[in-house]
């Protein structure tokens, strides 16, 4: 007899839907009922998720509040639930599901806050990467460049918003002592999203370097990387922003297609 | 099945003295001052992520210090699949660390992939003895070692169980061939709720299989103890602990607290107590 898939099932089932007297005939009773029992493991369940979305978006739970992000945490959980066993992963997709959350629809705002959160989070945690091989990039053959495929450090985002989410982004930072003011008329901006020293940055792009990271995040060579940023913008000097994205480890690396010397 | 090749770190494996879970505010503390810690515990899943700060920091740690790692979220005791990218990353971050002691729940915390983050209780049933006996025994197949299982607290009690708690952990480690983390606050919590002698859950634990305990604070609720790690052992656990301690002789013992996180000093305190009670001139050496 299998009764455990069924016990697990009905059991994760009265928790999500704060059903707690559904299991109560399979609950020994004496002392407490069976419903304040299940409500002990309600509430830790969804503490400990919800305590893991606060983690996550912090600059969100600003902006709405405390009080109002636990019932918008409760209605995330409800929809898209936690997909692992390590809690830094419940949370992303909550910039889509705060699209359509109906409280929040005038705070046009606030969907890309939340991306940038997550984009910010991933960041922090991703992989680490050593500079680019100068060395190696210079014995490679000039007539060989434009079939270059460069590669941006692992720990690194391209995030473009129609809304100024970097500034809303700084001025809730604890640490902010700055001009609290936000322009929300002041349009959108194009996002290079780093770590340094551990910490993560946020550099707006003008519209040729975010051409040519964008060709290279997608995989385009250089040739094609580079007709991308002369395209967004004719005075794209190529040497100085290659040096320059190399220096800053934006990229990291490079592959050659074929033998990188004659 | 890291006999061969050379260790990385300099600190080795984990003494059977009292250590420390190591949080997030005291990482720059432990990292600056460097106090006196026989040894630290993390959270596997705070280390799943590739890279950043926190390995930085755990990275400098564990050179200075034997390290255990405690997962929380493996979800042994479930009847979904095991996870495969849980298990790769467990795997990974043991090959890392080289973690003197690797160990997990007595428990399940997903169904149909979709996880509750939570140390959720299994029916005490030979139907679920044996799933989870398999799954223990196939993460340490998987893992190349052995993992310490923890007995948990819980709030209540399956109509369908038929062993008693601490039979069934014991008979899990028989089976699986895993050890027992015995987190000794977690029996009392559970003996205070359910109404049994803590002593005979300590007398049904074989002996040899013990190889870390675990202590913290409980929360009462009035009805019921919620075992919340946000407070000082309390005055009935250090007395079990002795207990405890008298049986199993001396092994490895963790302070945990997890909620309202004092200041270090507080934690070295608490581990202070347990050495001093590990230390008692009866206590047989392991």
């Amino acid at each position: 007899m299998s009764a455990l898939p069924e016990l697990q099932r009905r059991f994760a089932d009265a928790i999500r839907r704060g059903e707690t007297g559904a299991l109560a005939g399979e609950i020994r009773p004496g002392g407490l009922t069976g419903a304040r029992r299940l409500g002990i493991y309600r509430n830790n369940v969804f503490t400990n998720q919800r305590e893991a979305l606060r983690t996550l978006y912090p600059v969100i739970e600003r902006l709405v509040g405390a009080a109002f992000f636990e019932h918008l945490a409760a209605e995330y959980l409800r929809r898209h639930g936690s997909p692992a066993g390590d809690l830094n992963r419940v949370g992303e997709h909550l910039g889509e599901f705060l699209c359509g959350f109906e409280p929040v629809r005038e705070l046009l705002y606030l969907p890309d806050t939340a991306r940038l959160e997550w984009f910010v989070h991933r960041v922090y945690h991703g992989p680490e990467h050593g500079p680019l091989d100068v060395g190696r990039l210079a014995s490679v053959a000039p007539e060989r460049y434009e079939a270059l495929r460069f590669v941006l450090h692992p720990a690194t985002a391209l995030f473009a918003s129609h809304y100024p989410v970097h500034r809303i982004w700084q001025v809730n930072q604890p640490d902010y002592a700055g001009e609290q003011g936000v322009d929300l008329e002041r349009g959108g901006v194009r996002l290079l999203v780093q770590r340094r020293e551990g910490r993560v940055e946020l550099r707006v792009l003008d519209e040729a370097d975010w051409a040519f990271l964008q060709a290279v995040a997608a995989g385009a060579d250089f040739g094609t990387a580079c007709d991308a940023a002369l395209g967004a913008a004719g005075g794209f000097d190529l040497d100085t922003a290659l040096a320059r994205l190399i220096q800053d480890r934006t990229l990291v690396d490079f592959v050659c297609p074929v033998s990188e010397v004659d | 099945m890291t006999g061969s090749t050379a260790r990385r770190f300099e600190a080795g494996p984990i003494p059977a003295q009292a250590g420390i879970g190591l949080r997030t505010p005291h990482y720059g503390e432990v990292l600056q001052s460097r106090p006196p810690v026989a040894w630290w515990e993390v959270h596997s899943e705070n280390f799943f992520a590739e890279g950043g700060r926190p390995h930085a920091i755990l990275e400098r740690i564990r050179n200075d210090y034997p390290l255990s790692l405690h997962g929380v979220g493996l979800s042994l005791g479930s009847t979904d699949p095991l996870d495969q990218w849980h298990l790769d990353k467990l795997k990974g971050l043991i090959e890392r660390y080289e973690p003197g002691l690797v160990s997990e729940h007595l428990c399940w915390c997903s169904v149909g992939q979709s996880y509750l983050n939570d140390l959720l209780p299994l029916p005490y049933t030979e139907e679920a003895l044996s799933h989870v006996s398999r799954r223990i025994e196939t993460v340490q197949d998987y893992l190349g070692r052995e993992l310490l299982i923890e007995n948990l607290s819980s709030y209540l009690q399956f109509v369908q169980s038929t062993i008693p708690e601490w039979e069934f952990l014991a008979e899990v480690s028989r089976r699986s061939g895993c050890g027992i983390l015995l987190d000794v606050n977690n029996i009392y919590v559970n003996a205070r709720n359910f109404g049994f002698a803590p002593q005979a859950y300590l007398e049904a634990i074989p002996i040899e299989a013990v190889k870390e305990m675990h202590l913290a604070g409980y929360e009462d609720e009035g009805d019921c103890l919620i075992d919340t790690h946000g407070r000082a052992v309390d005055a009935a656990v250090w007395d079990l602990y002795a207990q405890a301690v008298r049986r199993f002789g001396r092994v490895p013992t963790l302070i945990e607290w997890d909620t309202d996180i004092p200041a270090l000093g507080v934690l070295r305190e608490e581990a202070a107590r347990a050495q001093a009670i590990m230390e008692a001139p009866h206590v047989r050496v392991a």
